[in-house]
């Protein structure tokens, strides 16, 4: 498979204060890659960087052999990098529908997206019920439901999924998380973004820990699990991440 | 006594129906892209002094102010582009374009026996072309400005637009005809054609923008802007696009006002700020993003205008300005404490 996306030793700093300081990640068509690290780690300032909102100070970001330099957001959705945000930043006042439909709005998505809408009812049957309610009325597990809905609405070459387990009860986690599921089993190219380490090793193919701002250690998932650096800090105990509410943000 | 009331109420629905396109400009522009646009009534002044140009079979001087701002715009814009050859040429052949075309409407509009039906069009393009150009120049390049910063731009183009008015049309006054001369007797009341055409055109473009917002795309796009820009962004929406495009129809609508406004008052180029002053004392009422409530609020600007007018001239435009601070304290207590007006 070829490289997708690729970070090349990316610095990303918030005036003095370095986010992300050199570092380097792959993600192959159809491959589900996750990072993990613990909060203020940077994730997120790594998938801000890749869309956009965060220019890099240093270093280069790859996206299917083109070097990103002032793309904003919007141009890099249109290129197919597709965010669901940490905040899900969702268009509150307007309804699920209109969210959704609003997500396939770059000629890309439209041009290949008969039956889209139907596909993320298929995937979140709730939704469709909910179609005519404002979208800032759902619950926190229905509002990231809309979040990864409009994502896929707009045909993601690469989507990049930012804790989507934040601030949700577990049963609903396990519902988005079968949807996550459902879509690395159709060969969508995904990142996911975790401070649930459990989870996110337990989907992903290969996984990266970024600790401070720097990637620490890499690997094949299954491996990472097994390792004693990773089980020590990350999953201490085994399942304990699972079994708490990852609300503490 | 209640024939006078009467009259009164007319003529208030009449202003407030001028007042009503400035303040749909307004929200617009400020829902879009968080500028408070103190330099709207310009735009009506532009809006009528085109209108009378082209009436008067003149070349207006607003194709000089536009072929202007092109060449500002296409300059800091190629400048920007400069490291993409391909970009920076697309830059200065849009921009030269816009002129050709802009000045081949004008010129085809002169050529043509006068119309009001093809002047107005013509003069309503011309001007809400200036919307996008004061956009690229003045607010985009400024994308993480505080409102602060960016009313004091607006400020600024306020100011260089209404000297530009005074270089090009000088202090003279321009009578505009109406659209229709005469007018309709209801009862006790006389109505002017102009003033039925003013309320009329008011709501067919409410309607219209209405129906933009609601039933396209592009227009759900233009909400999901005002509403989350970042989100917007996240949906591959070009956000500033959707600002220039704000600006376009937030001049078209303040134009279209000035030139329905032009055959009452006569056109000058010092006829905006007040008229922008009171669309934005009627949409304060809805914090500028609440369109029904910044509607009844020029209406009521309107009417208190022509009832202060005919009870306490002197004090009209007093009365006017000084609604804002009942507006404001209600607003305020609208609000609870930490929410932002």
């Amino acid at each position: 498979m070829t490289t997708l996306l690729s970070f090349n030793a990316v610095t990303v700093a918030y005036g003095e204060a370095v986010a992300l300081s050199g570092a380097s990640l792959t993600v192959d068509g159809g491959e589900f890659v996750t990072v993990i690290g613990p909060n203020g780690a940077g994730k997120t300032t790594l998938l801000n960087a890749a869309m956009g909102v965060l220019p890099a100070r240093e270093g280069t970001i790859t996206f299917d052999g083109q070097a990103l330099r002032h793309e904003p957001p919007e141009r890099r959705v249109a290129m197919g990098m597709v965010i669901v945000p940490e905040r899900r930043e969702l268009f509150g006042r307007l309804s699920v529908e209109d969210n959704l439909r609003l997500g396939a709005f770059t000629p890309r998505a439209r041009s290949g997206n008969s039956g889209g809408l139907d596909r993320v009812y298929d995937l979140f049957p709730v939704l469709a019920e909910r179609r005519r309610q404002a979208a800032g009325t759902l619950s926190g597990g229905e509002q990231q439901m809309v979040a990864l809905g409009r994502a896929l609405m707009a045909q993601p070459r690469i989507l990049m999924l930012d804790e989507p387990s934040i601030g949700l009860a577990p049963r609903i986690v396990q519902q988005i998380l079968a949807a996550i599921a459902t879509l690395k089993a159709s060969g969508l190219t995904a990142i996911l973004v975790e401070q649930n380490a459990h989870l996110a090793l337990g989907i992903a193919d290969r996984a990266y820990v970024l600790e401070a701002g720097e990637i620490v250690l890499s690997g094949t998932a299954s491996a990472l699990r097994d390792d004693p650096r990773v089980t020590e800090v990350y999953l201490g105990g085994g399942n304990r991440y699972a079994e708490t509410d990852p609300s503490d943000d | 006594m209640f024939d006078t009331a009467l009259f009164l109420l007319a003529d208030g629905l009449t202003n407030g129906a001028v007042y009503a396109q400035v303040a749909l400009s307004l929200v617009l522009v400020y829902s879009v892209t968080r500028v408070v646009n103190i330099a709207q009534g310009e735009y009506v002044m532009l809006g009528a002094l085109t209108y009378a140009d082209l009436l008067d079979g003149r070349m207006p001087a607003t194709m000089a102010i536009v072929v202007t701002g092109l060449a500002l715009w296409g300059v800091t814009s190629a400048w920007t582009a400069r490291h993409n050859r391909r970009a920076m040429m697309r830059v200065l052949g849009g921009a030269a374009l816009a002129c050709l075309v802009l000045a081949g409407i004008s010129a085809g509009v002169l050529a043509a026996p006068r119309s009001a039906f093809l002047a107005m069009p013509a003069a309503i393009l011309l001007v809400a072309s200036l919307g996008p150009i004061v956009y690229r120049v003045t607010v985009q390049p400024n994308p993480n400005a505080s409102t602060v910063v960016l009313v004091i731009i607006s400020v600024g183009v306020d100011m260089v637009l209404q000297g530009v008015g005074l270089l090009f049309w000088g202090s003279s006054t321009y009578s505009v005809a109406p659209l229709a001369n005469g007018g309709i007797s209801v009862g006790p009341l006389f109505l002017a054609w102009q003033s039925i055409a003013i309320i009329a055109i008011a709501i067919v473009i409410m309607a219209a923008l209405y129906a933009f917002f609601e039933f396209t795309l592009y227009g759900k796009a233009l909400q999901a802007t005002a509403i989350n820009r970042l989100g917007a962004q996240f949906c591959g929406i070009p956000v500033a696009r959707a600002g220039a495009l704000a600006f376009f129809l937030g001049a078209a609508f303040s134009a279209t006002s000035g030139m329905l406004l032009a055959p009452l008052v006569t056109a000058h180029y010092d006829m905006g700020f007040v008229i922008g002053l009171k669309g934005f004392v009627g949409s304060a009422m809805g914090g500028l993003i609440d369109y029904p409530l910044a509607l009844a609020g020029v209406f009521a600007v309107g009417v208190l205008e022509s009832t202060s007018a005919y009870a306490w001239s002197a004090y009209r435009e007093v009365l006017v300005f000084a609604l804002l601070i009942p507006i404001l304290l209600w607003r305020s207590h609208r609000l609870k404490p930490g929410q932002e007006a």
